[in-house]
């Protein structure tokens, strides 16, 4: 479109980002992140970021490669706490309650809050133990039966039971890439969480297995708060309802997916989302 | 990003060049159907059945590059799914065209009255009427094609803004025709056939309207159709 444009190029350098614009808080907010700052040894990989996770909602969280999306949302079930260079600062609250309080209990948390992985990880375990594991280590089942029943519900909601009921007893590893994830997503709501983190879940997938995940997702958000991971756009236009635009350590822009995708207000996230140099 | 639109390229030069090429076929049709309306009423007030009847056989072009630009349209949202403001601007152009395609039918509307108003002798007074609508319209359709050119915003509220008189105009002209009906019955047929052809010019400007609200979506992303024109200039004031 040279000709109507002024080229006025635009580098990312002449744009300011002076705090999110959009709408980044909302009164039903299942956690609230305030001013967080995380850093890798000296090296700051998030600046000031500022936001909720609506409760119900799926919200994608969307950016360059490097602008920090996998470390944010690796703070908000302290997965961050494995590196030990990493730190962070600021406020994270999960229904009010700070996550790096000294009451809270990581491993509970990570029940609360979980996390689906860009590459499908199955234990290397029989398709029953790899979703039974978190439920036991929990102690959410008081006997077999009670666990059996765990089992079936999670693979069911996860839309996996039809395809593995008779086989549970054989590894996870062995089921396609697709099954394998959720596979995965099924090991993570067997913990009954509330929130569930997912950082590429579909990336390795076929359109198909993809399109299952979304549907997936979209099923999910009625009981469980989402946040989401993920290049491509098309995806986060639609399986988000509120999108999250970071560009190098910052939030850029967030607001609802439809208006970002539509007309977003920061001509960072414009060019990001329309594929332009920026 | 508010009343401009200065995008930067696209890392795929490619698309570029698609969306480019889109926008040039959109001028390319809205250059044929300003020639099909300045000929459609020169026939009309001239009584000149030759330009009309070239007139009726050309609206077949203006068809034919509203499907091919649809179709590239079509092409380009199934290929690069495009988003914000590149998806704005594939669906403006595509309502564009569907406008123009309609000016074009009015436009041999024109033409096709040629012969029946030619046979009941245009009055010095219905040529006047005429004359200053097809004018108007014409000069709204050549600052619309320049708005496609330039996304100007504040041109297109003016060509939005052209369109009052327009209508003031026709109403004016209906009301002569009905006065004169009454005076004189016998003019009745004559002044019923001219003012379906003042209707046309009047239906032209509406679609002009139309087309100059899509650009004003495409370049603030604001929705402005049905709203009046003093909210409207409010609206785009705002921020
Ligand atoms: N374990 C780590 N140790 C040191 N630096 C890290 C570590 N993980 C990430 N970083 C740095 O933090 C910044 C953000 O990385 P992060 O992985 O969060 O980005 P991302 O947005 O998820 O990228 P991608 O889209 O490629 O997955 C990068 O500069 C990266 O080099
Ligand atoms: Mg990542």
């Amino acid at each position: 479109m040279v000709d109507i444009i002024s080229a006025k190029s635009l580098g990312s350098n002449d744009i300011k980002i002076d705090g999110a614009v959009g709408e980044p808080f909302c009164d039903d907010a299942k956690m609230s992140m305030r001013n967080v700052d995380v850093f890798y040894g000296d090296n700051q990989a998030i600046h000031d970021v500022s936001f909720d996770l609506e409760k119900n909602q799926v919200t994608a969280l969307i950016g360059p490669s490097g602008c920090g999306k996998s470390t944010f949302l690796r703070c908000l079930n302290r997965m961050n706490d494995l590196i030990p260079i990493c730190n962070v600062k600021g406020s994270l609250q999960l229904d009010g309650e700070e996550i790096y309080g000294k009451q809270m209990d990581p491993v509970l948390l990570r029940a609360r809050v979980g996390m689906v992985f860009q590459k499908p990880n199955p234990f290397p375990k029989s398709i029953y133990e790899n979703v039974a594991y978190g439920p036991k280590i929990h102690g959410l089942a008081t006997d077999k039966s009670e666990l059996d029943e765990i089992v079936e519900t999670s693979l069911r909601k996860a839309g996996l039971f039809n395809e593995v009921k008779d086989r549970l007893d054989q590894p996870g590893t062995g089921l396609s890439g697709g099954q394998q994830q959720r596979l995965c997503i099924a090991r993570t709501i067997a913990v009954s969480p509330e929130v569930i983190l997912m950082d590429e879940p579909a990336s390795a997938l076929d359109p198909i297995a993809t399109a299952v995940i979304e549907e997936l997702i979209h099923e999910l958000k009625e009981k469980y708060t989402i946040a989401i991971v993920t290049h491509s756009m098309q995806q986060a236009a639609r399986v988000s309802q509120k999108t999250a635009y970071f560009h190098l350590g910052k939030l850029v822009e967030m607001g609802d997916t439809k208006q970002i995708f539509t007309n977003p207000r920061h001509e960072l996230t414009e060019n990001y989302i329309s594929g332009r140099f920026g | 990003m508010e009343n401009e639109y200065q995008p930067t390229q696209h890392i795929s030069q490619q698309f570029d060049v698609e969306l480019e090429n889109i926008k040039s076929q959109v001028l390319k049709m809205g250059a044929l159907v300003k020639k099909q309306l300045r000929d459609g009423l020169t026939a009309l007030l001239d009584g000149d059945e030759k330009l009309a009847k070239k007139v009726i056989k050309r609206d077949n072009k203006v068809n034919a590059l509203e499907v091919k630009i649809d179709e590239a349209c079509t092409s380009i949202i199934a290929i690069r799914q495009p988003a914000a403001t590149d998806l704005r601007f594939v669906l403006s152009l595509i309502k564009t065209i569907t406008d123009f395609e309609r000016i074009g039918d009015e436009a041999e509307k024109l033409a096709v009255s040629t012969r029946n108003v030619k046979e009941k002798h245009i009055s010095e007074q219905e040529y006047q009427y005429l004359r200053s609508m097809g004018d108007m319209v014409i000069e709204m359709l050549t600052q619309t094609l320049e708005v496609i050119e330039t996304l100007n915003v504040d041109q297109a509220l003016e060509v939005i803004k052209q369109d009052q008189a327009v209508n003031d105009e026709y109403e004016e002209f209906l009301n002569f025709l009905v006065s004169r009906m009454k005076d004189k019955p016998k003019t009745i047929k004559s002044g019923l056939s001219i003012s379906w052809s003042a209707r046309a010019l009047e239906r032209i400007g509406d679609h002009l309207v139309n087309i100059n609200e899509y650009l004003i979506y495409l370049v603030n992303g604001k929705d402005v159709r049905h709203i009046d024109l003093e909210d409207l200039e409010e609206i785009l004031n705002e921020e």
